[in-house]
This record gives structure tokens, sequence and C-alpha cells, in this order.
């Protein structure tokens, strides 16, 4: 039967066959090709290949102390979040206590607000002159002069004079704030799936407490947990909107930032490929552990039936007391920036105060009129690459789960690869390819580039919500269609693509919504006002306003909250408890 | 080794009432089976004794130790999971050692222990393989052999070989028998087949509906069934009608009639009258079937006519329709060379009355 239909596939679907060609082209153009190009102008130097570059970049101390920086940035966010989502995925997932249902959706506010826009809202918490630091200095007296807890860096240690490794806490604490939900997502997933008799077994055997979740619970939820630890890792490691909003630059995706003028004005830029090189490696190898470490243990529960009977307990006393205290701190620190956010943007005057003093829409009014043009283009950008994404979403998810043609783990794969590739990379690979390229060169063609540059990074969305999707749809369903004579693009057509439509619906908004939110493509790929999205806005122009700055960029970003809210209820309703595996690895 | 006593044991979920005033006694060293439909409540009884839940009412026994709030943790029980719960990241000697480990046991004396099972088991040399990487029948001795290194006071099983397939289980069936013999270790075994349970056990409990309904070995259950439920439940039987024509009440045998055949039976029943209407349970296998000119006229028969002839290879299954319209089933055991019944051929159906259970009508 197997071999009968993947030769009559093969044979009968010339149309599928040149679709899937077409996905293929596409895919090797816009994501496999610009990262090899970077990967190959890293080495090039004026006396041809070598690698020269590389001891420029090795032999500056402040390029070295960057990476050091990223890499420490990366690292500790995952130590940071794994504290929080750990617990928070055993006490959610273990747990039945009042109020559950509540606080399951506060923890998960981050995820409607753009990092860079959280950024902003820490502003007047964090910063120099925000909330805390007022407490520490005015109202307590703790320390007499404020400490900027958004820009802070730390010596960790050094392993000489000029190798120093300096942990920029404040970009941790941010993505802290904003990442935690996406592992513990992860975390909770892999932990709802362990087949409770491990644990019993365990529990029979005479394990119970902290060792039977050491050598247990925690070795079954460790593919969950790997899979948020890459996604929390290489976001922090390419994160380039934060740094930016908290004046950090001792970071790789700055230092390639601000080397764009290099680019633009046609000058080899070998720095910049090298550090666009040293991400991308970064982020492959982070992937690539995991993905081995996962597979070569065979994580695959061995269920094969038997009664699930669900291991939930209702703590009492002490140890409720303990899961109230940790997810009210952790809900009032989720909910800071949005708040810090709400107060920038409506207050009047609020300077070296706790509070605002009085609330005004003076700022709403101003950068809306402003903006709109701006709003505009993200929004047009944003839907057409969304609109991509659905269509090849749905082929690529249809070509992937039913193996219609051989090399479909090929297309897996590169439909993939924008999960783990930076946008940094993507961006500099898109300079280094169509760079003087008719109707892709990003200083011409900037919407054209942008909105390809969007459809491909968000591609993933798409293609895993689909995936999903179409996993429930029985193959059978098609099979009975083709049986009966239609061909396999008419039963695609008539069969498949309704009983998808859903899902697809659901990915695609995703993809907008990060498409809107899109800043480190969106950085380097827009180089005047011309044709620019809503986020180049506000960093370059809102935020850059001498008098009104602040808050006029938080009204913006107050803007942004509300429509990924909006769309990510949208998104939830669709998909319902399938949610969560659109934020997975 | 120890017994395990079951007083009054209730357990409910909600509304469900799962384990109803269970009372018995597991005696030392013997194979004890819970047999039942599913959800009859024999694996939440199972489980109240492991300790995963507490009884609401009743006590639980091991000796003369009353374990009701002992966590599972501390029973020192092994139990086989249905799904064998082997952890998908360790090893077979990890999976195995985990208990020894526990147990604060120094690291060469679990290295014998755990040598000395897995040769029990015949597993040598697998010590190192992950339980993906073993076949079904494997990863059920790892199992196996994770519960009794921890030389536990009570070998549970809940329903072990229920995941192999059919040849595998009868291996694997006299396997765990003859290791459970060997080593004398008070077991107690969950399953939902008949057969298995009848072979395997000393003594069976059939379960329905969270009560228990008779306790008795294998024989007994079989033969002597209390209920006709159990009846119904163990083999086949036959169900068929009957009248009440005498009742011996001194001598514990009554005379019934079957269609137009009267056969005087070792069957009593408290408080039958003559004329009362009641239900006999016969086995097919204690049928015999004449050519009805070639049967001697005084002996007692039903007569009717084959209309399913079933060939099962040892035995032969043949679906009668009497002629008083009952449909009856006869397993014939077929010696070779002997021809085939044909269907629609007439026979003389004779049943041996020692063999005929009766029930009340429900």
């Amino acid at each position: 039967m197997a071999l009968f239909t993947k030769k009559f596939r093969l044979i009968e679907d010339k149309t599928f066959f040149s679709i899937s060609l077409v996905i293929n082209a596409l895919l090797i153009v816009f994501i496999l090709a610009p990262i090899a190009v970077l990967i190959v102008k890293a080495f090039i130097t004026a006396k041809g290949i070598s690698l020269d570059n590389f001891s420029i970049f090795w032999s500056n101390n402040y390029y070295r102390e960057s990476l050091y920086a990223t890499l420490m940035a990366a690292f500790f966010t995952v130590i940071t979040t794994s504290l929080i989502g750990i617990p928070l995925a055993y006490i959610m997932v273990r747990y039945e206590f009042p109020l559950k249902s509540f606080f399951s959706i506060l923890i998960l506010v981050p995820l409607v607000m753009p990092p860079f826009v959280g950024a902003l809202g820490l502003y007047k918490i964090l910063g120099y002159s925000g909330v805390v630091n007022i407490l520490l200095v005015k109202y307590l007296g703790i320390i007499d002069r404020p400490i900027n807890l958004l820009y802070g860096e730390m010596l960790l240690f050094q392993l000489d004079e000029y190798n120093k490794f300096y942990l920029p806490y404040g970009i941790v604490l941010i993505n802290t704030l904003h990442l935690y939900p996406l592992m513990y997502l992860n975390c909770a997933a892999a932990l709802a799936n362990i087949d409770p008799s491990m644990e019993e077994q365990a529990e029979n055997l005479g394990a119970r407490g902290f060792y039977l979740f050491r050598t247990v619970t925690f070795p079954l939820m460790r593919p969950g947990w790997l899979a948020g630890s890459v996604i929390v890792f290489i976001w922090t490691f390419s994160d380039l909107g934060t740094p930016l909003i908290v004046h950090y630059y001792k970071m790789l995706p700055v230092i390639v930032f601000f080397k764009l003028s290099e680019i633009t004005a046609g000058k080899p830029s070998p720095i910049s490929y090298v550090i666009g090189f040293i991400m991308a490696i970064v982020a492959f190898t982070v992937l690539f552990l995991s993905r081995k470490y996962v597979s070569l243990r065979r994580y695959v529960m061995l269920f094969a039936g038997g009664r699930v009977i669900k291991r939930v307990s209702r703590p009492g006393g002490l140890k409720l007391l303990l899961v109230y205290a940790f997810l009210i701190i952790l809900s009032l620190s989720a909910l800071s920036p949005h708040i810090g956010l709400t107060l920038l943007a409506f207050s009047r005057r609020w300077v070296l105060t706790l509070f605002p003093e009085s609330f005004t829409f003076e700022y709403f009014q101003k950068v809306t009129p402003w903006a709109a043009p701006y709003i505009l283009n993200s929004l047009i950008y944003a839907g057409v690459a969304a609109l991509i994404d659905v269509v090849m979403g749905a082929f690529i998810a249809y070509l992937i789960s039913r193996k219609v043609i051989q090399g479909q783990s090929l297309i897996d794969f590169i439909a993939t690869l924008p999960l783990a590739v930076p946008g940094i990379v993507f961006a500099l690979g898109y300079w280094a390819l169509f760079y003087k390229v008719p109707l892709l060169d990003p200083m011409r063609y900037t919407p054209i580039i942008l909105t390809i540059s969007y459809s491909m990074r968000r591609l993933p969305y798409t293609v895993r919500a689909a995936y999903a999707g179409m996993l429930q749809i029985d193959e059978s369903l098609e099979e009975a269609s083709i049986n009966l004579g239609a061909t396999r693009l008419k039963t695609f057509k008539s069969i498949t693509l309704p009983l998808l439509i859903m899902s697809l619906f659901a990915g695609g908004i995703l993809s907008f919504i990060n498409a809107m939110i899109e800043v480190s493509t969106t950085f380097m790929l827009v180089m005047t006002d011309k044709w620019a999205p809503a986020t180049w806005f506000l960093y370059f122009r809102a935020l850059q306003d001498p008098i009104n700055g602040l808050p006029m960029a938080s009204s913006l970003g107050f803007i942004f909250v509300v429509v990924i809210a909006i769309a990510l209820t949208i998104v939830n309703k669709v998909l319902g408890a399938r949610m969560g595996t659109v934020f997975r690895l | 080794m120890v017994k395990v006593k079951l007083v009054n044991v209730t357990k409910r979920f909600g509304e469900v009432i799962a384990v109803n005033k269970v009372s018995l006694e597991v005696r030392e060293g013997e194979l004890f089976t819970f047999l039942g439909p599913s959800g009859c409540g024999k694996t939440t009884t199972l489980r109240l004794i492991a300790g995963f839940y507490k009884p609401d009412e009743g006590e639980i026994y091991f000796d003369d130790e009353l374990v009701n709030d002992i966590p599972p943790y501390k029973r020192n029980t092994g139990m086989v999971f249905q799904n064998y719960a082997l952890w998908p990241h360790m090893n077979v000697f990890d999976n195995i050692a985990y208990g020894l480990k526990l147990r604060n046991m120094p690291p060469p004396q679990i290295i014998k222990k755990v040598k000395e099972v897995i040769e029990l088991i015949g597993l040598k040399g697998k010590e190192s393989r992950f339980p993906s990487q073993l076949s079904g029948g494997e990863q059920q001795r790892v199992a196996l052999a994770r519960a009794l290194v921890i030389q536990p006071k009570v070998l549970l099983l809940d329903e072990p070989l229920s995941n192999l397939d059919a040849k595998l289980r009868l291996k694997m069936r006299s396997e765990i028998r003859r290791l459970q013999k060997r080593l004398g270790i008070t077991t107690i075994y969950v399953t939902h087949d008949q057969e298995e349970a009848l072979s395997i056990s000393d003594r069976i409990a059939v379960m329905n509906k969270g009560e228990v309904l008779q306790i008795g070995t294998p024989l007994e259950i079989y033969e002597k069934p209390k209920d006709i439920f159990i009846a119904d439940f163990i083999g086949t039987t036959n169900f068929i009608p009957c009248v009440v024509k005498e009742v011996d009440a001194n001598n514990k045998k009554m005379e019934i009639g079957i269609e137009d055949t009267t056969l005087i039976i070792n069957e009593y029943l408290d408080g039958v009258s003559i004329g009362d209407e009641l239900i006999c349970a016969i086995r097919p296998e204690s049928i015999e079937l004449y050519e009805p000119d070639k049967l001697s006229k005084d002996v007692p028969r039903l007569l009717g006519k084959i209309s399913l002839v079933t060939f099962l290879g040892k035995t032969i299954r043949l679906d009668i329709e009497t002629d008083g319209g009952n449909e009856i089933k006869v397993d014939l055991t077929r010696k070779v060379g002997q021809r085939l019944p044909k269907e629609g051929e007439r026979v003389a159906i004779v049943i041996n009355p020692d063999t005929i259970r009766v029930f009340k009508k429900r």
C-alpha cells in the first residue's frame, strides 16, 4: 500500500510536484541563500578567502566583550526564565487552587507586549527616574544616588585584563519578564504529557518529594525545557530592540546595526558579516545540540494503553500560601511594563514622583495623526506577509505531513530555520544578496524586500499551525476523495483546505502580529521615512522627539499592545488548547 | 512474605462507587487474582493496596499492620503497571537499580543484586539498553525485575500481559507463574482475561461493579459459579430457561424440565417451589451429541438442528437450534480423520446433569 501510494503520488501529481518546486525555490532563495552568502562573505578579504576578518574581530576588545556580554545575557536569561518557568509549570499543571484560571491568563500577559515596548514601559519603573529609584532614594533613603537598573551591567569574571565577562543585567531583567511565558508554556506542555504511571512507579519503589522530581519528573519534562531554553536563548541572543531602547550597546546585534552605514554606502563591512556568521553559528549550535540531546535519549513516551489518572493535588496551608505569593509577585512583575507604559502614555507630568500627577490624551492626539501613515505601512506589510505565510504554510504543511514528494524533510528543515536564525543574520544576508538587485534592493524597493523578509521570518508559525491541523485530519478522508477520481490538487482544495482553514487563520494572525512588532530586520532594512513601518517610526521618530519622545512612543506602544491583545484573543478562541503549540519549538 | 487483608474497603470517586465494601484475604505466598470486566473496580482495589488511593471506608492490613495511612513510597510493594512505566531516560540497569538506590544500598551490592535479577528474568547483556530499544516482552521483564529486586512484601501486577501479542502472552504467563512460585512471593494480579486468570491463579476474586462476587480456586469459579454474571463472564455458557418440577430439599436435589425433557440435577436453590421458572447454565463442553435414531430411548435429550459449524482447530463449535426454540452452543473435540458435522443435520443433545447450574431469573 505504502509503495503504491508513493509511486502514485510521484507519477500522477505533476501539479503538486511543480508547486513543491516553486516552494522549494522560494525557500532556497529567501532563506537558505542569504545565510549562505553571509557565511561566505565573512571569509572574503582583500587577499581572497581567509580568516583575517575573524582575527580583526577577535583582536578588538570591544567586539570580544560584546560577544561575551551577548552570550552571558542569553545564558542568564535562560537561567532566570527557567527558575520562573519550571516551578510555574509545576504549579499550574499539578495544583488545583481557587483563582487558578485567573492567574493562568495573567501570567501570559507578557506575550501581548513586544519586548522593546516593554522596555519603554519599564523606563519609569526601573530607570534613573523610575519608581523603584524614587522609592529607594527619596522615600526609603537606602541609596543616595539612583542606579539605572535597565542599563546596568556587572562584571561577572575576567580571564585576563582583555577578556572581561560583563552581564547586562538590565537586558536580562527585561527579557526575563518578557520571555518566561514561553519557557513556562514549553515546560507545562511537557509536564502535562508525562504518563502518571511513570511517577507512580517511582513512588511505589520509595521515591518522593524532590528526589522524585529530580530523578523522574524533571528528566521526563526535559525536552520541553530544552525547547523553551532554545527559544529564550536565541531570542535574547539576537535581540536588537531592547538594547537600543535601554542604550546598552555592547551587544552583537547592536554593533551590526551601527555598522549598517558601511553596507549602505557600498563599502565592505567584514565585521558585520563575521558577527552575523558567529550569531548564526551560535544559534545553529544551540538548536542542533538541543535536538540531538532530545532525540538521542529517545524521549518518546512508551505509552501503551492503561488508564491516565492525572496527578493533580490541592495544596493547603503553607504550600498554598507560597503558591499565591509566587503567583502574585510574578503577575505584578509581569504587569509592571504594562502599567508603566499605560501611565507614561496617559500622564501629563511625571517627574520624580511615584505616580503621575495628572492624566491626558494629549500624546495620543499628537502621535496618532503623525504615526498613521506608518501604521498603515505596517498593516500592509504584515498583512501581505501573513497572506504569503498562509498560502505557503498550507502547502508546506501538506507536503511535509502527507509525504507527497521525496525531500520533504529538506523543506521541513528550511521552513523551521527562521525560528533559529536571528533577524540580524537574515537582514545582513538580504543586504549581501539583494543589494542593487532590481525589485529586491533594500535601498530602493524597501516595501518588497521588507514584506518578503517578514513572511520568511514568520513562516514557521503558519507551517506549524497548519501542520498541527493536518495531524488531526485523517489521511483516509483525502484518500477517499482521490479514490473517487479527484486529483491531489482538487482534493487539497475541496477536502483538506476547508478542514485546515481555522488552523491556518490562527497561524496567519500570529505571523501578522510578529511581523507588526518585528524590530531587527525592520531596523536593518529600512533606510528612510518613506516606506517605514510603525516600529521604525516609534524608535527613530517618536522616541527621538526631544520634548515628548517618551510619552509619545509609549502612546504608540500602547496601541501596539491593544492590537496584539485583540489578535491573540482571536487566536486563542480559534486554537483553544492547541494555542500552546505555536509558541513551542 | 505477608498476607494482605481488606476489610469492608470502599472507595468513591465523586458519586461513583468504584470499590464497594470489599473484604478479602490474600494468603502468604499465593497468587491472587482480581478478575472482572473493565470498570469493575479491580485496578482501583490494586491501587488502594499500593497506596495510590486512600480508602474512604474500611481497613487494609499487611499481616496485622494497618496500612491505610502509609503513603505509597513507604509500603514496600512492587508494582508492575499495565504500560510497564519504564523510564525512557534510564537504561535497563538504572531502571532496575532505582529502588535499591532509594534504599541506600551500597553500590557494589546494588550491582550484584541487579545482576542477579537480570539473570533471573533472562535479560543478561541488555543492561545498558534503553527501554525504547527493547521488545515488548523484554520491557515487561524489566518492569517485573524492577518490582522484584526490592524484595517487596507484595507484588502487584496490573494487567501485565495486556500489551503483548497472543503467543508472547502465553509464554510470559507461565514465566510469571513459575517465578512467583519459585520466589514464594505474595502476588496480587489484576486481569480482565478469564483464561489468564484461570491458568495463573491460586485463587480468584471475581469482581463486578465494585463488588466481589465470588472468591475461589479457578476450578471452583469455573465449575461452581455462584452468580449468573460469573457463569456468563467465565468461559462460554448456554443459558436456557427451565421449570422446576420437583424439589428435594433434604438431598439438595431438584428435578427440572428443559423443553420437553426432564433432568434430575445436583443443585438446589433456597426458596424455590414447583413451577418456578429458572435459568440453567450449561457449558458447551459438557454436552454430547448423538444421531437421534442411534440413542437409546430412555436417555433424556433435546432435539435440534445444526445451524452453524465453526472449525476451531482442536475443537468444533456447533450452534444448534433446538426444536423448543433455544440456541445451544456445543464444543466437540474432533478426532483425527473424523468428519465434520454438516449444517442442517438433526441431532440429539444429551446434557450431563451434574454440570448444570441453575440460577434464579433476574
